[in-house]
């Protein structure tokens, strides 16, 4: 691992009290301006993996780098500074900021926890604020009182106070009309440039990811099951899951063209994983290998899929 | 068209009382709903679509003020019915599938129970045993396996998948003529939602009603729907068979929302597209064009609103420019 | 002042805020506007019924009934002030550590609760006072005892819910360390429904303070308390009424008084009940 600017975890497992492997051994890197997409459905244990990022979910074994530094044993110093450096967009922005406390003592608060430099910091607030099209009235205000496409852009402001090089966006676009969650993505595009971060978007909209991100990681069940180029892995996808989400997705298609490929039964609990590959027990290409041998992340750096029996390559 | 509509909307108004004022919620909406055809409601958040929903099933909230128009189903004006007959008519004639059907389903009785009552509406001479077993049939056919098990099974120990399932099964019983799905599977994931769309799409073949999808989402309309409406600030500005309405879409709304739709093919890097501005007051309403603060082939004339109107047959549009 | 505008829009809210500002207004200008002292003996006049001279009676020693009734105002709002909020002081303190400090620290804390809780408040402040022995300060430090635990069990389950809310969460990944994210965003979010709690609890006060006296375990003469007036009032009622309406009515006022109030408050604060503005 390079010790450039990188936040990266080493197989790292994460399983809660009651035996549920949210995440089963992953190993992820992100670097300082690129986008990475990380989809999956509910119980894939994308939203832990976002959230171990933070430091908000401890591992229970493998290793996070930041920037080089093995944060692995996460000591209250090691915590501030991932904290400082890597900051997250929580999906329901109004209920992520503390009711009783007024959008200023919001803003003014990454400041006052990691001890910076007021004077210094504050009028670049102001400027992230402008902006981000929110004006110096709605600063008075208490959250309740401002809309929620506002509350969206105060988290997004807040995120930015400590100056980070990374930014994890768990669902940012959940909940938003399409006429402006392109405002919200173009948004992040932009600071992205402007303060060279590292976003990781964490969604299930395949369209968001397809379109906005340059890497791609799919996950089901807590493991990645492939992960590449996002135009790549978009176009000619290699494991039959990411085939599968590919084809479930709608698209507008009045003439009835595509042939969609519908999985049988659900997620299982990530609690009893099934044996072998864990996608065995839906994957239309199930082969008897495939229940007793789980296949291990495989395939060049561009596309790397995690299947015995992978789907043809495009080339 | 009109001749075979099974229910007919006409310039229905509902306002919701707000302490700042009436909101006018839907404006002098028209539309038919033909006979054993899907009708999508597209539209975004405060377009009206839920509203025009639960004014189907008379189901509309406290807060309402003033209703205007006619909504008939079969002739039968269900704005003058008095709440007695429409509880039966819900339940029986007229059937919803929720967003959420945790919500819907009542977390202390059992599937069974709540399949059997479900059928009261409908049948209230058969048995319970009978109802059961038809309970039972129908949860096969929106595929469930194992449905003596699920019977006796209460809601909270079901998936989402399964429990919407359960609901379109419910709806099913009631064998209504029309069946109300208002954004059926937003709270699904991907591959689940294929599965009900699926389902959806199967059970067309044997259900003789019609079904009117309420979503935000086009591509789940443009998959299921023969004609789709859609709404904009508690209007229809287009109404269209579902190929004409996004092969040749006849209102720069509709134009808007579809170059919105996010494309992963497109190249990234470039920006995307959004509609500026915002929704206009509902309290207040802007005269002229409901679209024309945000529309970017606004003209003269929008000054005046443009009703909504034929552009060829069947295919409706409220923009002078169409 | 938005909340107080709320409590004036309801009939019942506009009762309470008026006995209660009645009840605390008498206790605190209570020498300024009693006629007598309230301990003024006059043996001339026992047991009289309201007259020029006193305005609502004399007790069997001659006191002034009106002025007895004011100064025991003070004793019954003081006690149940001083009651409830070192109550509630304590039973925030406890029920937030509770929820957030080790499980055995609270098991601890609830298992207390429990004991306490497990007696009537009536037969546990009598055993009490049988330890510490009747008087003004040990009423006040006993009857916070039996009132801590719901004060504490409240804190505990709010706490609890506040922890799982989104923006704590959010907090955390900002890196705000805990007694931050205690200090500044729990707390503000518990202290409201347990506001309206304290307030609902005043009345409950009031009578168990005057259940006290009047069973000669709490307030000791000569001072005057409520239940030490009804208690004498009833020794002499053959003779006259008016001791103990005097009491009871003032009792009356305060309790329906608090209680209307709190539930008003209650209402107020609910965001549930508040209309769409």
């Amino acid at each position: 691992m390079t010790a450039v600017l990188t936040i990266a975890v080493e197989d790292l497992r994460i399983i809660f009290s009651g035996g549920v492997q949210a995440v089963a051994g992953i190993s992820l890197a992100l670097r300082v301006g690129e986008t990475v997409g990380l989809v999956g459905e509910s119980g894939s244990g994308k939203t832990t993996l976002a959230k171990a990022l933070v430091g908000l979910n401890r591992p229970t074994s493998g290793k996070v780098f930041l920037e080089g530094r093995d944060l692995t044993g996460l000591t209250r110093a090691d915590r501030l500074w991932l904290r400082r450096r890597v900051q997250m967009i929580f999906q329901d922005p109004l209920s992520s900021l503390s009711p009783r406390m007024k959008i200023a003592s919001l803003l003014a608060e990454p400041i006052k926890i990691h001890s910076l430099d007021r004077r210094e910091r504050w009028p670049q607030v102001l400027d992230i604020v402008k902006r981000l099209g929110l004006s110096e009235a709605q600063l008075e205000k208490y959250p309740h009182q401002i809309s929620g496409g506002q509350a969206r852009r105060v988290a997004i402001a807040r995120a930015l106070v400590t100056d980070p090089s990374f930014l994890i966006a768990d669902e940012p676009t959940a909940g938003l009309d399409v006429s402006v969650q392109g405002e919200l993505l173009n948004l992040l595009a932009d600071l992205q440039k402007r303060h060279s971060l590292g976003i990781l978007i964490v969604s299930h909209n395949l369209n968001v990811i397809g379109r906005v991100t340059d890497r791609v990681a799919i996950m089901y069940l807590g493991k990645i099951v492939e992960e590449g180029v996002t135009r790549s892995v978009f176009r000619a996808p290699r494991h039959p899951y990411t085939h599968a989400l590919l084809s479930a997705n709608p698209v507008i298609d009045p003439e009835h063209k595509r042939e969609k490929l519908v999985l049988s039964g659900e997620i299982p609990s990530p609690s009893n994983p099934p044996s072998g590959c864990r996608f065995h027990t839906r994957c239309p290409r199930v082969q008897d290998r495939c229940k007793v041998e789980e296949p291990a992340l495989t395939g060049p750096q561009g596309q790397r899929y995690a299947c015995h029996f992978p789907l043809e390559s495009a080339a | 068209m009109s001749a075979d509509a099974l229910v007919k909307i006409e310039n229905l108004s509902v306002d919701f009382s707000t302490a700042k004022g009436a909101l006018h919620v839907l404006r002098d909406v028209s539309l038919s709903i033909p006979r054993n055809r899907v009708v999508g409601l597209v539209g975004e958040s405060g377009s009206g679509k839920s509203t025009l929903a639960l004014a189907l099933l008379g189901l509309l909230p406290d807060n309402t003020g003033r209703v205007a128009g006619r909504i008939e189903l079969d002739g039968e004006n269900l704005l003058d019915t008095p709440p007695e007959e429409l509880q039966k008519l819900r339940g029986g004639r007229i059937a919803m599938i929720f967003q959420d059907p945790m919500t819907a389903l009542n977390p202390v009785f059992s599937i069974g129970t709540q399949l059997v009552d479900a059928q009261r509406n409908r049948h209230p001479k058969i048995g319970r045993r009978e109802l059961l077993k038809r309970a039972g049939d129908m949860l096969k056919r929106v595929g469930i396996s194992n449905p003596e098990a699920r019977l006796a099974a209460y809601p909270h120990q079901l998936s989402g998948g399964m429990r919407q399932r359960v609901m379109i099964a419910m709806a099913l019983l009631c064998e209504p003529d029309i069946l109300i799905a208002d954004e059926p599977t937003t709270a699904l994931d991907v591959t689940i939602e294929a599965q009900i769309v699926k389902l959806i799409g199967d059970l067309r073949a044997d259900f003789s009603g019609s079904i009117v999808l309420v979503s935000h989402s086009l591509g789940l309309i443009s998959e299921l729907c023969d004609e789709v409406a859609v709404m904009y600030a508690g209007k229809v500005v287009e109404s269209a068979p579902t190929k004409n309405l996004f092969g040749n879409p006849r209102h720069p709304y509709t134009l808007a929302l579809l170059a919105c739709e996010i494309d992963p093919e497109d190249e990234p890097g470039e920006p995307l597209t959004t509609i500026k501005g915002g929704l206009p007051d509902l309290i207040d309403v802007p005269k002229g064009c409901i679209f024309a603060a945000r529309c970017p082939s606004r003209f003269d004339r929008c000054a005046e609103e443009p009703p909504l109107r034929d552009v060829e047959a069947g295919h409706r549009s409220a923009c002078w420019l169409a | 002042m938005e909340v107080f505008r709320r409590i004036w829009a309801s009939p019942s809210g506009r009762l309470g805020m008026v006995a209660t500002l009645l009840v605390i207004l008498g206790g605190v200008a209570a020498p300024l506007i009693a006629t007598h002292m309230p301990n003024q003996l006059d043996v001339a006049a026992r047991l009289t019924p309201p007259s020029a001279a006193h305005w609502l009676g004399t007790d069997h020693l001659g006191r002034d009934l009106f002025s007895r009734a004011l100064f025991g105002t003070r004793i019954a709002v003081g006690v149940a002030l001083a009651v409830t909020a070192t109550a509630l002081a304590a039973g925030i303190l406890l029920g937030v550590v509770a929820a957030s400090g080790p499980a055995a620290v609270e098991r601890t804390i609830l298992a207390a609760f429990d004991i306490i809780s497990s007696f009537p408040s009536l037969i546990l402040a009598l055993a009490l006072v049988a330890v510490l022995g009747p008087g003004l300060i040990n009423i006040i430090i006993l009857v916070t005892i039996v009132f801590v635990p719901q004060f504490g069990r409240v804190a505990r389950a709010q706490t609890l819910a506040v922890k799982e809310r989104p923006f704590i969460e959010a907090e955390r990944a900002l890196g705000a360390s805990s007694g931050r994210v205690l200090t500044f965003h729990i707390l503000p979010n518990i202290v409201g429904p347990i506001v309206v709690l304290a307030s609902m609890n005043i009345p409950v006060v009031i009578t168990l303070e005057a259940g006290l006296s009047f069973l000669g375990v709490g307030i000791r003469p000569p001072l005057a308390s409520w239940g030490t007036m009804l208690f004498d009032g009833f020794t002499y009622l053959e003779q006259s009424v008016w001791p103990v309406l005097v009491a009871g009515g003032s009792l009356t006022l305060a309790t329906l008084g608090f209680t209307l109030f709190g539930e008003a408050l209650r209402d107020a604060l609910d965001p549930k009940l508040r209309r769409e503005p």
